[in-house]
């Protein structure tokens, strides 16, 4: 086969030599050294193959023995070129096609992220990218399962497995992420008591004997669920109590006005454009460099082709320039920046009122705050129970 | 090169078959007839003759030859 693909690049031709004595033309060839092959007898001479090369040699030869040669058949690279030599540039762009698609076929020019609801694709494209997975890496050149051990403890608190998988140009990195159970229940007998004091204003319980009703007030530590179950039959019995228990109850706090505070003034945003091709990426504009007083967003829009990424974005870069001065925190400011941490830290409760107030103590501003909020005061409780 | 070539000489001729179909002969001295029922090849002290039908050589070199086709029988004649 390498033989035959050899001939054909060499060029081959087959020659028909009539007249004279044929075995002095072949003992003639032997001697100089010209290959030839597939002889075959015909009436009045021989019809034999040759490389192209060999002809002019060839011709003497028989003109030695007395013969007339004549090519009767071309085939090969040479004779292909010469043929098609005005059709030069399309020959030249079909084999370049041929080495682009062999060259580019080896790389990696879609990444995607499937299985993920919580921790974001680009998070994990570009712990990928820190170990070396990006658009338009050698395939050969990927170690997958290092690869693969390495992301998976880059993310070990997000995702519980990952999966990276190449099929053609195309590798796709499937992930598992954590998912914390819904309530903790164990099965373990346990009571359920107040976690602060309260009054109480929801009360439903799925499991145990409920201790307090809608109204009751409750002091940290009261039971609120009992474990202990009496059935119908008069027997009794111990069960994990579970049950959603809600108690309004009253927040205080207080936080002094900081003095010092760095603070960002953003001067300006500029933008810059860039398009990115087989990894390469041609910036639209002039390059900024992100110093100290600059912050760099990137916005990829990458080409997809039937839900395919394809090797093509068009990049958005985003300088936001800022100066930081330290300040004092003005009062309304402060107040204001107050009750937002204050709402912050009361996300997860119900805030009926709020009523904040400011004071000067020791020249200091003090800001306190009252809120009133609803919020599940049930804390689970374990309870020793002896056998027997 | 010349140490191979009298090597050559010095080693006597020999002829592989391949079943009736193919024979390689190795230390030719030359093609003494052709045609597609006969072949006669010297082999320097002897002259060996294949007859059979359509009768090929398949490759041809300094010392190296190669008959291909059906061949029925060989023969060899002192010089």
């Amino acid at each position: 086969m390498f033989n035959r693909i050899l001939q054909l690049l060499r060029g081959k031709i087959t020659v028909r030599a009539q007249g004279g004595f044929f075995e002095r033309f072949l003992n003639l060839c032997a001697l100089n050294g010209i290959n030839i092959d597939s002889v075959c007898a015909e009436d009045d001479g021989i019809v034999f193959s040759a490389f192209a090369k060999d002809y002019r040699q060839i011709k003497k030869a028989a003109a030695k023995a007395g013969m007339e040669t004549r090519i009767i058949k071309r085939r090969g690279l040479p004779f292909f070129v010469s043929a098609h030599r005005e059709r030069l540039a399309i020959i030249c762009g079909l084999a370049a096609v041929f080495l682009f698609l062999a060259v580019m076929s080896g790389r990696v020019w879609s990444i995607e992220v499937s299985g993920n609801t919580q921790v974001f694709s680009s998070e994990i494209l570009n712990e990928a990218e820190k170990l070396g997975l990006k658009e338009g890496v050698n395939k050969s050149k990927l170690d997958i399962k290092a690869l693969q051990a390495s992301l998976l403890e880059e993310l070990k608190d997000k995702i519980i497995w990952i999966s990276v998988n190449i099929e053609g140009m195309r590798c796709e990195i499937q992930v598992r992420e954590i998912t914390k159970m819904s309530d903790g229940s164990t099965g373990v007998p346990c009571n359920i008591t107040a976690d602060f004091d309260g009054t109480i204003t929801g009360c439903q319980v799925f499991s145990g004997t409920p201790a307090v009703v809608k109204g009751s007030g409750v002091k940290k530590g009261d039971l609120l669920i009992s474990c202990v179950v009496e059935y119908v039959d008069g027997l009794t019995g111990f069960v994990e109590a579970r049950g959603k228990i809600t108690a309004r109850h009253t927040v205080k706090t207080e936080e002094k006005g900081r003095s010092n505070i760095a603070r960002r003034i953003y001067t300006g945003t500029k933008k810059l454009r860039s398009v990115s091709v087989f990894g390469l990426e041609i910036p639209l504009g002039i390059v900024l460099k992100g110093g100290k007083s600059c912050e760099v967003t990137v916005k990829r829009n990458r080409a997809q082709l039937n839900s395919v990424v394809l090797p093509f974005s068009v990049n958005e870069y985003i300088y936001s320039f800022y100066e930081e001065e330290s300040v004092t925190e003005q009062a309304d400011y402060t107040l204001y920046s107050f009750t937002q941490r204050l709402e912050e830290k009361l996300k997860n409760s119900l805030i009926i009122s709020l009523r904040t107030k400011s004071y000067e103590k020791n020249g200091l501003t003090v800001f306190s705050a009252e809120a009133d909020c609803v919020d599940s005061i049930g804390k689970r409780s374990t309870v020793g129970i002896e056998n027997g | 090169m010349k140490k191979e070539s009298i090597n050559a000489k010095l080693s006597p001729p020999e002829i592989h078959l391949i079943s009736n179909t193919q024979a390689l002969v190795d230390g030719a001295a030359g093609v003494l007839e052709y045609d597609g029922c006969l072949v006669r090849i010297s082999l320097g002290c002897l002259i060996v003759k294949f007859c059979g039908t359509g009768l090929t050589i398949r490759t041809l070199s300094a010392e190296k030859m190669t008959v291909a086709g059906c061949i029925s029988g060989l023969e060899f004649e002192s010089v």
